[in-house]
């Protein structure tokens, strides 16, 4: 159809070159530069950190924060973007974790195929799930990913003699042979996850996403086949968890039903929100923060939780975008802004 | 013949008691558009409220059941006002801060009372034979009560002129705003009418249940449940659905296996879901 | 000249209440097209039919020969329709560019053009006058503005036809005189365009041809002129009759 001037045309007349910089500035590839550059430094910290922190307790340790970071970002790219909140998280990070230690003690599968094998499960479980639920309203989505979740535990639990009941599977092939070997794996396993999905946030497929969050009903109205994103978004964030999950159980050479369990569900949830739904590195910060946290108030006892509960509830109210959004925020007072086109605020 | 008698008074029982806790449960949805996560939580409330008026404190029983259930509509008022009115229209957030809220009753109730479950004396000794079946003048009690307070709800909203803005406000809250309604406050009675029912339940519940930290949550899925399945925001719904779930449940324990009960309610979301979203009664079309 | 749209037969009940009633209509290609009606005539109604938002009961919408009744809306989009919103919404938490970008996703016009998206977008915002606003945030802008920036993005879908409802509630004087050059300049170039409004006088300069509904009813159809000296449609409006050359937007 003809509509008449060019492209070419209108960006030499129309439109001067000095908007064109300004935007490629905030949205183009100088912006993800920067961001890509504090990557590359978290990543390097994550490498070097057993120079400094090289004991087993410690190694442990990270690696349980590498571990639910790949759970909160994975949590975060379906519900932080499009607001389909997912309460059954557990069903993919248990089913995964209790396939893969079976695919290990009755076939004799190692790590190496058991890890690809637990997320393909995992996105394949996405995908079935997403394809009925997805096209259901908010609450309702919610509601059926917690049922999902619910039904795996029992199921888990009934079949006892072959799940293990309460105790769960004990005697899987280890990750790696020793602590630090395991925490190099699921650091690269952790930083892929996490570029992957920051990169992934930032493409137009991000934008889709945030789109459907914001608005369903225009972004539809806009051409976008909004079901087919988010079941997308829920393949790959299953996937992962289902990775995260195959991980963690060859790592602590166990599953226990407690993988499926709903408060695992309601814990990484709370990781991404605190630290910042819909950002991917939000929810990185969450998961860090909260595991250390939690294993610094091991002393406080019994108040533990409490503490920990409290605090989160403190900090949706006062933080509600999280606690990178304060970040953010806070560091924009010390930065002047530049540019003709400054935002307001 | 006596499983049968059986199935019917438990299930009736416990449809009773979904009902009561339910109806609150989808009364906030349809006047404010919550989902209110803690919803259990202050069913608990209630429970651990009467075992310290009545258990404790020893106080009557009537006084202690009155204090129970006007503290737990205390602790939702304050509730709406503090953390869900900020962000009231962001969905995603209000079933957040709830979820948080829901954990957070938990830890307090377990550093308060310990993680072992305390009971409440019936508030009425004694039974009586239903054919071969025994029930307990408490179990009667609660089944009354919750009927009582259900029908009281709908009386309440129907004919009072408080109750019928609550209801003008569900339907529409623009033509609300426009009759001199005010939409803050009417959220803020109905939150505290919510809870006051959830706070009910538990504490009727408390002599036959014992109160333990975790026992917000399975309140809070069978009053999702039951509101997805009788349609978010119908009442009418809620109580059918409640009534339909407790005999179901039962029927399944006596007939099927002690094992799948929990799961009923879980199959029952999904059906619905698939086949019916806006459930058995639904009518607000979200 | 070509058909681009074709509605025939097309029903729709909600309840008891019938919103749109056997509603026949035509739209050529470069037209422009007004749809007019007292409120609750069934205008937003029909415009959800044939995007897609509601399924009609009977009926079918035909675009250049082919039926899309019952396709999904961002299929319609892709087939060629895009639409504005009467609760003009859009997506508060973005950037103004990011509005228009979002419809550069859509199958239709993916990786077409050239340039990068944002430049692409930039292009659409300075049709319709937003380009200064291209970084703020969405929730920034002014009502006009808002309604402005909800053409821009309908347009980025490069559309066959073009459904404006009610573009012109809520603006003020300087605003619809904005929004009036914009639409004119869009239909100089060949845009077909169909728009509902209820402030007459906005819409009567601007159309070709104007379509009257009342009840879900087509009652009248013709140009600008004829129609509104219609008797029924006078007394559909306003209920009595009106002295001719009166007759002032509401």
């Amino acid at each position: 159809m003809d509509r008449g001037r060019s492209t070419s045309q209108e960006s030499e007349e129309g439109i001067p070159l000095t908007y064109i910089e300004e935007v490629e500035r905030l949205l183009g590839w100088r912006a993800l530069r920067s961001r890509m550059a504090g990557m590359a430094v978290f990543a390097i910290a994550v490498m070097l950190a057993p120079l400094v922190w090289g004991d087993i307790y410690h190694l442990e340790l990270l690696f349980l924060c590498h571990y639910y970071v790949m759970l909160a970002c994975s949590w975060d790219l379906l519900t932080g973007f499009t607001g389909n909140v997912n309460f059954g998280h557990a069903f993919f990070i248990g089913g995964a974790g209790f396939a893969g230690a079976l695919l290990n003690k009755h076939l004799g599968w190692g790590p190496m195929a058991t890890l690809p094998a637990g997320a393909l499960i995992a996105g394949v479980c996405g995908l079935l799930v997403g394809s009925f639920t997805l096209r259901l309203k908010g609450p309702y989505f919610a509601a059926v990913t917690f049922c999902f979740a619910a039904l795996l535990y029992k199921w888990i639990m009934i079949r006892h003699e072959l799940f293990g009941g309460e105790e769960g599977l004990a005697g899987i092939q280890s990750l790696t042979p020793d602590p630090l070997g395991n925490y190099y794996l699921s650091a690269i396993l952790m930083l892929s996850t996490v570029i992957g999905l920051y990169l992934l946030s930032r493409s137009s497929f991000g934008l889709a996403l945030r789109s459907i969050g914001q608005n369903e009903t225009t972004s539809q109205a806009s051409g976008v086949d909004t079901t087919r994103y988010k079941i997308t978004a829920f393949v790959i964030s299953a996937s992962t968890a289902g990775l995260a999950g195959t991980m963690y159980g060859h790592a602590q050479m166990h599953v226990g039903p407690e993988m499926a369990h709903e408060s695992l569900s309601s814990l990484v949830l709370m990781m991404a929100v605190v630290g910042g739904m819909g950002t991917i590195v939000g929810p990185v910060i969450g998961a860090y923060l909260l595991t250390l946290v939690n294993e610094s108030l091991r002393f406080m006892g019994e108040l533990r939780l409490l503490i920990y509960s409290a605090a989160v509830v403190i900090v949706i109210l006062f933080a509600p975008r999280g606690i990178l959004d304060l970040i953010i925020r806070g560091s924009s007072y010390l930065l002047p802004r530049k540019g003709k086109m400054a935002e307001e605020k | 013949m006596t499983t049968f008698l059986d199935i019917l008074v438990l299930g009736t029982l416990w449809g009773s008691i979904y009902a009561l806790i339910s109806v609150g449960f989808t009364l906030i949805f349809g006047v404010a558009g919550v989902i209110n996560l803690a919803h259990g939580a202050f069913y608990m409330l209630g429970a651990y409220l009467a075992y310290t008026f009545i258990g404790v404190l020893e106080l009557p029983v009537i006084l202690s059941a009155a204090m129970a259930i006007g503290g737990t509509a205390f602790v939702g008022m304050v509730v709406d006002r503090v953390c869900i009115k900020p962000m009231r229209q962001n969905h995603a957030y209000v079933l957040l801060i709830t979820l948080a809220l829901a954990l957070l009753f938990q830890e307090l109730m377990y550093v308060f009372f310990g993680p072992h479950g305390k009971a409440v004396q019936d508030f009425l000794k004694g039974e009586i034979l239903l054919g071969n079946v025994r029930v307990t003048y408490q179990k009667v009690l609660t089944m009354l009560a919750s009927w009582i307070s259900v029908g009281a709800l709908w009386a309440f909203i129907k004919k009072t002129k408080t109750g019928k803005s609550i209801d003008a406000v569900a339907q529409n809250v623009e033509a609300a705003v426009l009759m001199g309604i005010q939409p803050e406050r009417v959220y803020l009675m109905t939150m505290g009418i919510s809870a006051a029912l959830a706070g009910t339940a538990g504490m009727l519940i408390s002599p036959i249940l014992e109160a333990v930290p975790g026992m917000w949550a399975f309140p809070l899925f069978k009053a999702f449940a039951v509101v997805i399945i009788g349609g978010l925001g119908s009442v009418e719904g809620a109580v059918l659905a409640a009534m339909l779930l407790g005999y179901s449940e039962t029927a399944v324990s006596r007939l099927v296996s002690a094992n799948y009960p929990d799961m009923v309610y879980l199959v029952a979301i999904i059906l619905i879901l698939v086949l019916r979203p806006r459930g058995l009664m639904g009518k607000r079309a979200q | 000249m070509v058909n681009i749209i074709e509605v025939r037969g097309l029903s729709k009940a909600f309840g008891g209440l019938q919103a749109v009633v056997d509603f026949n209509m035509e739209v050529a290609q470069g037209e422009l097209v007004g749809i007019i009606g007292p409120n609750g005539a069934g205008k937003t109604t029909l415009f959800n039919l044939i995007t897609g938002f509601v399924k009609p009961d009977r009926g079918q919408v035909i675009l250049k020969g082919v039926d899309i009744t019952g396709l999904k809306p961002h299929e319609i989009v892709n087939r060629g329709i895009s639409r504005t919103f009467q609760l003009v919404e859009l997506f508060k938490d973005m950037r103004v560019v990011e509005n228009v970008m979002v419809s550069l996703l859509a199958r239709r016009v993916r990786g077409s053009g050239e340039g990068k998206p944002w430049q692409r977008a930039l292009l659409y915002l300075e049709r319709v006058g937003l380009l200064h606003r291209a970084l703020h945030r969405t929730e920034s802008l002014s009502f006009g503005e808002l309604r402005l920036l909800d053409i821009a993005r309908a347009m980025a879908t490069d559309p066959e036809v073009l459904l404006l409802d009610e573009p012109f509630s809520g603006l003020d004087a300087e605003e619809a005189l904005v929004l009036s050059r914009a639409i004119q300049d869009m239909h100089a170039l060949g845009q077909t365009i169909v728009i509902i409004e209820h402030r007459l006088k906005d819409l009567l300069e601007l159309a070709q041809r104007v379509v009257v509904m009342v009840f879900g009813e087509k009652m009248a159809e013709g140009p600008p002129e004829q129609v509104m000296n219609d008797e029924r449609v006078i007394s559909a409006y306003l209920g009595e009759r009106r002295p001719r050359g009166v007759f002032s937007g509401c």
